[in-house]
């Protein structure tokens, strides 16, 4: 199974309203979400895409193909901003 | 049981 680490240039500092991603290399950063910050360390500790949209419907009682559709949206603009890397 | 779908924001760059 494939899972997801966080890129080796990249530091997560959690905040009062989530998170901030540094990429140390590139000098960018980013802000994620509470939710956000649920269902990345969800996908760290090596659960699938799946599997986190299924934690994610069961906290707040959403429809499975809609926590499904996010955490998908989410984890796209993850890897667009090179913040993941797959580790086999 | 508030839901704030997950986001990523690009917010700016270190220099």
């Amino acid at each position: 199974m494939m899972s997801l680490n966080l890129h080796q240039d990249v530091s997560m500092a959690e905040t009062d309203d989530g998170a901030v991603l540094l990429h140390q290399r590139t000098g960018r950063y980013w802000q994620l979400n509470p939710t956000g910050v649920f269902v990345l360390k969800t996908l760290l500790d090596g659960r699938t895409d799946e599997q986190a949209a299924d934690q994610l419907a069961a906290r707040h009682r959403l429809d499975t193909a809609d926590a499904r559709r996010d955490v998908s949206r989410l984890v796209s603009q993850l890897r667009a901003a090179h913040l993941l890397t797959e580790a086999r | 049981v508030s839901y704030e779908p997950p986001a990523l924001v690009g917010v700016g760059e270190f220099s």
